[in-house]
C-alpha cells in the first residue's frame, strides 16, 4: 500500500468568500502526505520485515528561502526561480517611461540580469522572464531603475542596501504603510488581485512579490506609491522528493504497529524519510504498520499510509492517472476524465480445497464530499458514499476509466472532494477482511467568472470601470480577460488581452481573487459591439468562463440646420 | 511617478499593435464548461475492466482498515509536563505513583515532543522498562522482581521494546494441565 491515503482527523476551517479578503495560511501540498512500504508483505510470522517511508510536508514560502533584511533572498534547498512582471506604471504627465528590472543569482560575484526593460504596455504579467534553477545557500538580489524622458537614469533601487524604495512580501504580510497610495486607494490595475480590502497581500504559498519605487526617495511622499515596478517571484522545489525538510520542523512522525492477534501496539518515532527493519517481526495473524504525522502545536493528526503484512493475503497495487501533472497528490477537475490502475497479485486458481477468499480481492470505491468551506474531507474519520464495489479474480492489471467525477452533487459543478479506491482481501481469509492498497483522487470544482461595472446594452464612449470576480480558479492555472471586435467567436482575430487582468495560480487548493480594471477604455480599438470574455488556462485545456458584449460609439452626432442667406 | 492622467490616445495606438500578437486567431481552442446536467449524464461513461465483477447493489463492506485509523491519540496515553507532552500505546504504563498522577493520561498541554525527545527531558521521574515481545503480549510475565521495583521507585514506568514504547498484555493464564484419564 505504498500510496497517500488520506485521513486527516482535525482540520483547520478555512475562511471562505471571494478573493478580496485576506487569502488563509497554508502550504503546498495542502496538507501532509506521505506513503509507507513494508516489504515484503507476504512472510511468515516472526519476520522482520522492511520498512520504508517518505514525508511530504506543507510548504511556504518561509520553507523555501530566508528573506535577509534588505529584503534579499537565500535559498534553503535547491530551488527552481520563476520571476514574472506583473505590472509597470512609471509615466511624466501622459509621456510611458522605461523602467529596467535586474535579477542577481549568487551575491556579490555573480553577473545582474536585466530580465526586463521596457514601459507599462510591454508587461506582459504571463510571461516567465527569467528561470533558473538555485542552488540551496545562494542569495537572490533584486534591482530596478527608471529611466526619465530625456534618457538619464533615476538612482537605482535594490536589495544589496537597506531601503524603503524596495520590498518584497508574501501572503498575509501588509503592504507598506510609508506608501500612501495604499491607504487612499490609489492602486493600480494589476495590482488589485494581489491586495486585500484590508491591505493584506494575497499570493500563492511558494510566491514572493517585489513592490518598487523608482522616483520618488522620499517615503510618505505622494509620488511615493510602490507600484511603479512589481514583480512575482514563485519558487519550485524541482526534486519534490518525500522527505524533505519542508514544514517538517512543525511535525512528529511515528511508524506505529499492531499486531492483529494479540493487539500490542509499539511505537516507533521516525524521521521524514528512511527505512528500517521492523523490530517487532509480524505475528500470526499479520501486523498493521501506520505512518502517522502529527502537528506539535496543534496535535492535528494524519494517517499518512497503511499496510497489512502477513502470510496469506494477496497484494494489490494501485496507481490513479489525471491530466493533472500535480506530484505529492493524484488531482483533477469535475468535468476531467481519470482513470485507476489496480495490479493484483497472489490470487490462486480456485480449486477444491483453496478457500474463496484466496481466489479474489474485494474493490470498492468511495467517494467524499469536502464540507462546505473546507479543502480536505473533514474531521474524525468520515464515512464516505459507496459508489461500486467488486471483486477481482484474476492477477494481473485491470483498468477503471472514468469521464467525469462520480461525487455525488446538486450541482456537479460546483462539487469539491475526493473519490477513494480501495483494494481488500475477504473476510474469513483467516483473518477478517484488511485493506491491500488504497488510492485518492482530489476533485476541484470548475471556475466561475463574472465582469460587472457595465451594461450590455448600453453604448459607451468611454468604457467604464470594470471589476472581475474569479472563484474556484484551479489551483495550476491562468486566467485573464480578453476583447475583441464583433460577435463572440469561436476562434477570433483580433484579440485583445488586458495585461492587468492575468492572474496565475500556483496553489494546492482552488482560489478566488476579484480584480479592479479602471483603465480599460483604451484596449476597446474600434467602433461598435466588442465581445469581452474570461479565459481560464488549465492542465486540462482553455474554458470560457464568461463572455458578453460591450457596445463602444465614440461617433460624435451634430443635429442641426444649415441656413443660406444672401 | 503615477500620473492618473488617462493616456488613451498612446495606448489606443499602442495596444492594438503589442496585444494583438498575444491573440491571433489560431490562439488556444476554448470551449465552454460542462453544465450540471452534461456531468450528470456522462457520469454513466464508466468504462470497468471486465475483468473486474461488480455487484449490482453494493453493500457497505465491514471496516477495511484496521479499524484503528480513527486516532491514533485516543488510542495513547498522554504524558505531559512543564509545558510539553507525548504519548505511547495505552498499557505501556506500567506504574504511576500516587503524585504523578497528574502527568498521565490528563490532558495535551503545550508542544508535542517525540517518545525520545520527552524522555531526554523527564529522566527524573520517568524509568523504562525494557521487555520482550513475549512479554508484551502477555506469553511471559515480568520478572516479579522488577515488578516489586516499580512500586518503590517512585517513577513513571514505561515499558519499551528496541527503544519504541510497547503496550503489555496481562499475563495470560497458564493452559490447565491436561487430565489423563
Amino acid at each position: 500500500m505504498s500510496n497517500q491515503t488520506r485521513m486527516k482527523l482535525i482540520l483547520p476551517v478555512l475562511l471562505a468568500g471571494s478573493g478580496v479578503f485576506a487569502q488563509d495560511e497554508h502550504g503546498d501540498p495542502y496538507e501532509p502526505v506521505g506513503s509507507l512500504t513494508v516489504s515484503p508483505v507476504v512472510v511468515q510470522p516472526g519476520v522482520h520485515p522492511n520498512m520504508e517511508w517518505g514525508i511530504e510536508y506543507p510548504e511556504d514560502i518561509d520553507d523555501l528561502v530566508d528573506v535577509g533584511d534588505n529584503d534579499e533572498l537565500t535559498a534553503k534547498k535547491d530551488l527552481t526561480m520563476k520571476v514574472r512582471v506583473a505590472g509597470v506604471a512609471f509615466q511624466s504627465g501622459n509621456t510611458q517611461l522605461n523602467v529596467a528590472h535586474w535579477v542577481r543569482i549568487g551575491g556579490s560575484s555573480a553577473n545582474w540580469e536585466l530580465v526586463f526593460y521596457g514601459k507599462s504596455y510591454h508587461v506582459n504579467p504571463a510571461e516567465i522572464v527569467l528561470e533558473r534553477e538555485v542552488p540551496a545557500g545562494t542569495r537572490i538580489d533584486f534591482a530596478g531603475r527608471g529611466r526619465s524622458s530625456g534618457g538619464s537614469w533615476y538612482s537605482t533601487r535594490w536589495t544589496v542596501y537597506d531601503m524603503e524604495e524596495v520590498i518584497g512580501l508574501k501572503n498575509g504580510d501588509l503592504v507598506p504603510d510609508y506608501a500612501p497610495a495604499y491607504n487612499q486607494g490609489r492602486i493600480e490595475d494589476f495590482l488589485t488581485q494581489f491586495i486585500s480590502d484590508d491591505l493584506h497581500v494575497i499570493l500563492g504559498p511558494r510566491d514572493m512579490i517585489y513592490l518598487f519605487e523608482l522616483y520618488s526617495t522620499t517615503p510618505g511622499d505622494y509620488y511615493f506609491d510602490m507600484q511603479d515596478l512589481v514583480s512575482v517571484i514563485t519558487f519550485e522545489d524541482p526534486a519534490l522528493d518525500p522527505g524533505d525538510i519542508g514544514g517538517s520542523h512543525l511535525y512528529a512522525n511515528f511508524i506505529r504497529q499492531i499486531q492483529r492477534d494479540s493487539g500490542v501496539e509499539w511505537d516507533l518515532t521516525v524521521d521524514p524519510a528512511g527505512a528500517s527493519l521492523s523490530q517487532e517481526g509480524v505475528s500470526t495473524e499479520g501486523s498493521f504498520f501506520q505512518l502517522w504525522s502529527i502537528h506539535t502545536n496543534l496535535a492535528t493528526e494524519y494517517l499518512l499510509d497503511e499496510q497489512f503484512v502477513t502470510s496469506y493475503t494477496p497484494n494489490a497495487v494501485m496507481a490513479i492517472t489525471t491530466g493533472d501533472p500535480y506530484v505529492p497528490v493524484p488531482r483533477t477537475r469535475v468535468d476531467q476524465p481519470f482513470s485507476v490502475q489496480v495490479d493484483v497479485s497472489g490470487l490462486l486458481e480456485p480449486g477444491a480445497d483453496i478457500p474463496l477468499a484466496a481466489t479474489q480481492v474485494a474493490l470498492s470505491h468511495e467517494v467524499f464530499l469536502y464540507p462546505e468551506g473546507q479543502h480536505s474531507p473533514g474531521g474524525g474519520d468520515p464515512d464516505g458514499t459507496l459508489i461500486q464495489q467488486g471483486y477481482i479474480e484474476d492477477n494481473g492489471e485491470s483498468v477503471l476509466s472514468y469521464t467525469v467525477t462520480n461525487l455525488p452533487a446538486g450541482n456537479l459543478t460546483s462539487a469539491e472532494g475526493e473519490e477513494v479506491f480501495t483494494v481488500s482481501a475477504l473476510e474469513d481469509f483467516g483473518v477478517s477482511a484488511t485493506v491491500l492498497d488504497s488510492k485518492r483522487v482530489q476533485i476541484w470544482p470548475m471556475a466561475t467568472g463574472s465582469v460587472s461595472g457595465f451594461d450590455p446594452a448600453a453604448y459607451y464612449e468611454d468604457v467604464p470601470p470594470l471589476t472581475v470576480t474569479l472563484s474556484d480558479l484551479y489551483p495550476s492555472s491562468t486566467t485573464y480577460l480578453r476583447t475583441y471586435p464583433g460577435g463572440s467567436q469561436s476562434n477570433p482575430g483580433e484579440v485583445t488581452i488586458i495585461p492587468a487582468s492575468y492572474v496565475v495560480i500556483n496553489d494546492s487548493i482552488p482560489q478566488d481573487r476579484s480584480i479592479h480594471l479602471e483603465d480599460v477604455d483604451s484596449y476597446f480599438t474600434k467602433e461598435g459591439p466588442h465581445t469581452l470574455e474570461i479565459l481560464h488556462e488549465t492542465p486540462f485545456g482553455t474554458d470560457l468562463l464568461y463572455s458578453s458584449s460591450i457596445r463602444v460609439d465614440r461617433t460624435i452626432e451634430m443635429t442641426g440646420s444649415l441656413n443660406v442667406s444672401r | 511617478m503615477k500620473t492618473v492622467v488617462s493616456y488613451r490616445i498612446l495606448a489606443l495606438l499602442l495596444a492594438g499593435a503589442v496585444y494583438q500578437a498575444a491573440g491571433q486567431a489560431g490562439g488556444p481552442v476554448v470551449r465552454p464548461l460542462p453544465t450540471h446536467g452534461e456531468l450528470a449524464r456522462r457520469q454513466a461513461e464508466r468504462r470497468i475492466d471486465p475483468k473486474i465483477a461488480l455487484e449490482k447493489d453494493p453493500k457497505p463492506m465491514q471496516k477495511i482498515r484496521s479499524d484503528k485509523t480513527d486516532s491514533i491519540l485516543k488510542r495513547s496515553t498522554i504524558l505531559s509536563f512543564r509545558g510539553y507532552w507525548t504519548f505511547v500505546p495505552k498499557e505501556a504504563v506500567l506504574h504511576v505513583p500516587a503524585h504523578f498522577r497528574g502527568r498521565v493520561g490528563g490532558p495535551r498541554q503545550g508542544r508535542l515532543l517525540t517518545w525520545r525527545e520527552f524522555l531526554a527531558k523527564n529522566r527524573a521521574w520517568l524509568r523504562v522498562q525494557p521487555v520482550t515481545l513475549a512479554n508484551a503480549r502477555g506469553e511471559e510475565p515480568l520478572p516479579e522482581e522488577e515488578v516489586r521495583q516499580h512500586k518503590t521507585i517512585g517513577q513513571v514506568v514505561v515499558a519499551t521494546c528496541h527503544g519504541g514504547p510497547i503496550s503489555v498484555k496481562p499475563p495470560k493464564a497458564p493452559d490447565p494441565p491436561e487430565q489423563k484419564s
